[in-house]
């Protein structure tokens, strides 16, 4: 009897490490197989030759080392010098219509990166209004500075949502504690909250390395080659040369790279304070309207200035016509005519259905895995992050790009064409991993055990019963991040995706390369739309989901 | 009331944590209709056994049952037995009401007896108007009452309850007490009743066990352990003062003393002295080296007795340590 008994305790505990290990068992399969594949079926390839040697190739895989790293280094560091004090704005002063700024500045990290590409090339290019008034700003439209503006732009809310969280998140006690012993406003800010600003603003412009090291949208169509990050050139390398062992040495370096920004990151995420209920009474903020508060609201306002001359420029581009006319929709019409159909092999409409299929199965399988996840590690109360997470951020390690090529090579074999679809959705469903387990985690940490443990005792279902409606926000923020990061992602989609199965994204891609650049901002334009829409429900049930804590 | 309160046995317990804490060996009878508290100071393994109990976390050896049922590897949802959290853990997103019904809903409870059961409860308990609230809309003491019906309306075998009243007043916390000990009474519920607040201990208990290093120390009727503490640690924790007197160890508590102008038994040196409103407390640093508390009448030596005084004692009961 004890003996069975044993066994059906730990059959019980078997099934909560299963949950608990799933995500990572899915990356596990997703991209650190295919990963590791690739590189075992070709083992013979000359590592050290490709990056030393005097051949063409390895010419050019130094040049894409330079750039990834210098287009890395320097967008991180612009992104964290152009976000902090925005951060530092927002979590530290209350004013009227803040939620609506919040809004405005984080819209950026949400929208897809090409889009992102487009509204510069629409807002600074040479034929834009602010060319022709400022000359200047066109380079912001093209080459290097183009590559860095994009990724700035793209990154810096990351940096000013990080440090507004942290802020407002700061331990209250502590400051007030610094305040009654005479801690004037820069010792605080250096003694307590500036310190969890700094940390939460590090953690982002790691981060920010990380994507624009492996940046690929700009270098692909502001860059041009002699841009060409790693990403880039492996997407060119196999794409167009069909040089897969040059593509593999160059995935490999690019991995290699990537671990110890992701292992800093990791680090730096676990040293941030966690949030407990005394700390979520006030946030640390100041009612006084001095000159901190002016420098930052005058900075914020040219921010917030500069980001929707960028989103409207590209609404602005979708209504002009050929000979420079506005209010016209034959840009639209022209996107679901029959020659762009033709011209790309699917229809606008097709790719839009696509890309709200993407998004909704996209949404469903990464929540499905984190709450699986979620629900294991709260069952085991299992708090040893560096055990159970660290595949979970494979995914910023291992870019887009290298999972589509990994993939592509080891299922793409056995996945006949009418599947690329399922391709599609795991690797964006890898690509959400890291960022939708982070909205579940901070979700569900603030529901206390206790919650779980007294439906258990009074026989209840605590998932369903307790923890699901507790964390109903949650759930729904995370289908909407998820949703959102499907709809943006275009590097592995671009790669994996063959004509039936494009979505808005890579549709806007291929327009741009058939010269159909009226019908491209209208894709943009519609893409800008749906992206705007699923982000107002990402922040609206975010806010009732901080509300209820 | 019905027949399903049951006798509890727990029989030689091992449970090891991390960090080198354990369980060890507890054993522990307890009647139908029983309460048992259990004190000791924080981290004593107070709340571990609760948990072992109620099957929150398994044992790794040893034996729990209820009346007669073996219950040791049983998951918690199938032992019965109801449990009150420190924190109360009454459901936000549910009406006071649904609180108290979920433990029946779970037991597939038709509704209409869920709905007499809430009101019997809730006429009990005085909070028949508080149904429909959530529970951010009501007081401590009424969150206490809502998670009490909570916990018994499912009628557990064993009612676990730990350290329910830490969030509340001193005033507050005497009078739920005094409600919780009568309503266990008349709904004959057996009770192990956790708290590190020993005058709470004393008051709820038919039965006291006291707690260190994860071990029960003794288990003894609550007049019998007051008085006769038995242990150094045991004594310090009921607020004995732990004195060595002709090279043995006693306890006396702080009121059992007289102060003697001649000949006295002890002597030592005040470190401070204060009102307190029943009467005066004073620190004394005897010339054995031990740190003593005295309570005297109140307002008979402000004034006369001050930091740095000496002062000679001749106690009045002590009780002989073991350990």
């Amino acid at each position: 009897m004890a003996e069975s008994a044993v066994k059906i305790t730990k059959g019980r505990n078997t099934l909560k490490w299963l949950l608990l290990f799933t995500p990572s068992i899915f990356i596990a399969a997703v991209v650190v197989y295919p990963f590791i594949q690739l590189l075992y079926s070709n083992a013979n390839f000359d590592f050290a030759s490709q990056i030393t040697g005097s051949s063409p190739v390895a010419q050019l895989t130094r040049k894409a080392i330079q750039n990834s790293i210098v287009q890395g280094a320097v967008s991180a560091l612009l992104s964290f010098v152009a976000g902090l004090p925005v951060g530092l704005f927002l979590g530290r002063h209350t004013f009227r219509f803040k939620r609506m700024v919040n809004s405005i500045v984080i819209i950026p990290f949400f929208l897809p990166s090409i889009l992102v590409v487009f509204a510069f090339i629409s807002g600074f290019g040479s034929n834009s209004s602010m060319a022709h008034i400022l000359p200047f700003t066109e380079s912001a439209s093209s080459g290097f500075t183009g590559i860095i503006a994009v990724n700035t732009f793209f990154n810096a809310p990351l940096v000013a949502l990080f440090t507004m969280t942290a802020v407002e998140q700061s331990d209250v006690a502590l400051n007030e504690a610094a305040m009654t012993l005479g801690a004037a406003d820069v010792r605080r800010f250096r003694t307590v909250w500036g310190k969890d600003a700094l940390l939460a603003a590090s953690g982002a412009a790691l981060l920010a390395f990380t994507y624009s090291f492996a940046g690929f949208a700009a270098p692909l169509i502001i860059g041009g080659p002699g841009y060409f990050t790693l990403d880039a050139w492996i997407y060119f390398m196999v794409k167009t040369l069909n040089n897969l062992q040059a593509a593999m040495v160059l995935a490999l370096i690019e991995a290699l790279i990537l671990v110890l920004p992701a292992l800093s990151y990791i680090i730096f995420s676990s040293r941030q304070r966690r949030v407990t209920g005394s700390q979520l009474r006030l946030p640390v903020q100041d009612q006084r309207k001095n000159g901190y508060f002016y420098a930052g609201a005058a900075y914020t306002f040219f921010w917030v200035v500069v980001e929707l001359y960028l989103l409207s420029s590209v609404f602005a581009a979708s209504l002009e016509n050929s000979s420079g006319q506005w209010w016209h929709f034959a840009n639209y019409i022209q996107l679901f005519g029959g020659r762009t159909t033709s011209a790309i092999g699917i229809s606008a409409a097709s790719s839009i259905l696509n890309t709200v299929f993407y998004g909704t199965m996209t949404s469903l399988l990464v929540v499905t895995l984190g709450l699986m996840w979620i629900t294991g590690r709260r069952r085991l109360n299992y708090k040893n992050r560096f055990a159970s997470e660290p595949l979970q951020y494979v995914p910023l390690i291992i870019s887009s790009i290298i999972m589509a090529f990994s993939v592509s090579v080891v299922f793409g074999v056995i996945t006949p064409e009418s599947l690329i679809w399922v391709l599609i959705i795991l690797a964006q469903t890898s690509v959400a991993i890291p960022v939708v387990l982070r909205v579940i985690d901070s979700g569900f940490s603030s529901i206390s055990h206790t919650y779980t443990e007294a439906a258990l005792t009074l026989r209840g279902n605590p998932f369903f019963e307790v923890e699901m409606p507790m964390a109903r926000s949650t759930f729904a923020s995370a289908l909407m991040f998820a949703f959102a990061i499907s709809l943006g992602e275009f590097s592995a989609t671009n790669f994996l995706a063959t004509t039936n199965y494009v979505p808005l994204t890579v549709e806007m891609y291929l327009l741009r390369g058939v010269r159909l650049f009226g019908a491209s901002f209208a894709a943009a334009s519609l893409l800008l739309i749906i992206s705007i829409v699923s982000f107002y429900f990402i922040q609206r049930l975010g806010e009732r989901f901080i509300g209820f804590r | 009331m019905r027949d399903l309160l049951a006798f509890v046995e727990i029989r030689n317990l091992v449970r090891h944590y991390s960090g080198n804490f354990k369980l060890y060996n507890i054993s522990l009878e307890l009647e139908r209709g029983e309460t048992l508290t259990l004190m000791g100071p924080s981290g004593s393994g107070k709340t571990s056994l609760l948990r072992n109990v109620c099957g929150l976390d398994i044992p790794d050896s040893g034996r729990i049952t209820v009346g007669g049922r073996d219950i040791t590897y049983l998951p918690t949802t199938k032992r019965n037995i109801g449990l009150i959290f420190q924190d109360l853990a009454i459901f936000p997103h549910m009406k006071v009401y649904d609180n108290i019904a979920y433990g029946l809903r779970a037991k597939n409870v038709h509704e209409r007896d869920i709905e007499d059961r809430v009101e019997e409860l809730s006429g009990m308990l005085g909070i028949k108007s508080l149904l429909e609230r959530f529970p951010g809309q009501i007081s401590g003491g009424q969150r206490q009452r809502v998670a009490l019906a909570r916990s018994v309306a499912p009628s557990p075998s064993v009612l676990l309850l730990d350290e329910p009243m830490s969030s509340l007043d001193m005033q507050l916390r005497s009078s739920v007490r005094s409600e919780i000990k009568s309503f266990a009474k008349k709904m004959e519920l057996t009770m192990i009743y956790v708290t590190h607040d020993h005058n709470e201990g004393l008051y709820m208990a038919d039965k006291t066990g006291i707690m260190y290093d994860g071990s029960i120390e003794r288990i003894a009727p609550p007049q019998d352990l007051f008085t006769h503490p038995g242990t150094e640690r045991t004594a310090k924790f009921f607020g004995y003062n732990v004195v060595t007197a002709d090279g043995r160890k006693v306890a006396f508590y702080p009121s059992d003393f007289k102060v003697a102008a001649e000949g006295p038994e002890m002597s030592g040196k005040i470190v401070s002295i204060g009102f307190e409103g029943e009467h005066d407390r004073a620190h004394v640093m005897m010339d054995s080296g031990d740190l003593v508390q005295l309570e005297f009448p109140p307002g008979k030596y402000i004034g006369k007795l001050a930091p740095g005084d000496r002062i000679g004692i001749t106690i009045t009961r002590t009780e002989d340590l073991t350990g």
